[in-house]
């Protein structure tokens, strides 16, 4: 098994339900065949360096997925007749760059958790100052 | 332009934290020509190393659109 990143482009006019279905079809399609999905994640719609097909804008989507090499060119092969999908690229990945990723995204959830604490000190704080107040009264 | 200094060190040896990435196509566009070109690694100061990524970086990022193959066609 070894670590993949597929990178492609859907029909501009796709609603969200057709997308999701376009997506859907492609996650399937590495299941089926012994592969397992690591993430998925829409880079949303871009415009286009150069047309493709006459169309200005793209869906752009990312998956990683782990697969053995032989499913790969089979795939390949099955991305090209899909009409909905204009463009594509398939590249090895290594789980370094994977690491660096989730790295990146635990710092960012730990600044997050670190200012609730925060917000929550001072609200207790406050409380413990209103009821000074009212024995004060 | 700022490549004029030729002895400068290469930009991706220095800053390690930037990752030669052709999604991030943003940090690909400061090593293009005006014509969509990839400039010589004579004038952007790269090593071999960091300019055979950048380059492998760009032309895959050409491959999906994110960059283009040429500014004039465009227009």
């Amino acid at each position: 098994m070894k670590l993949y990143e597929i990178l492609f482009i859907v029909h501009p006019n796709y609603e969200e339900a057709r997308l999701t279905k376009v997506v859907d079809n492609v996650k399937e399609k590495i299941t089926n065949n012994g592969g397992t999905i690591i993430d998925v994640s829409e880079m949303g719609k871009k415009k286009l360096a150069y047309k493709i097909e006459n169309h200005r804008y793209g869906n752009y989507i990312l998956i990683h997925f782990e697969s053995e090499p032989q499913f790969i060119s089979e795939f390949k092969k099955w991305l090209k007749i899909q009409t909905q999908i204009l463009a594509r690229i398939i590249v090895r990945i290594e789980k370094k760059d994977l690491e660096n990723d989730d790295k990146k995204e635990n710092v960012e959830e730990k600044k997050v958790v670190s200012e609730k604490v925060e917000v929550e000190i001072e609200e207790d704080i406050q409380d413990e100052s209103a009821e000074e107040n009212e024995v004060a009264k | 332009m700022a490549f004029i200094n030729k002895r400068k060190m290469c930009k991706f040896c220095e800053e390690k934290d930037i990752k030669i990435d052709y999604k991030e196509y943003n940090n690909l566009k400061k090593f293009l020509n005006s014509q969509g070109k990839i400039i010589p690694r004579r004038v952007t100061g790269l090593c071999t190393k960091h300019q055979k990524r950048l380059v492998r970086a760009v032309k895959r990022a050409r491959n999906i659109a994110l960059l283009p193959y040429s500014y004039n066609l465009e227009n």
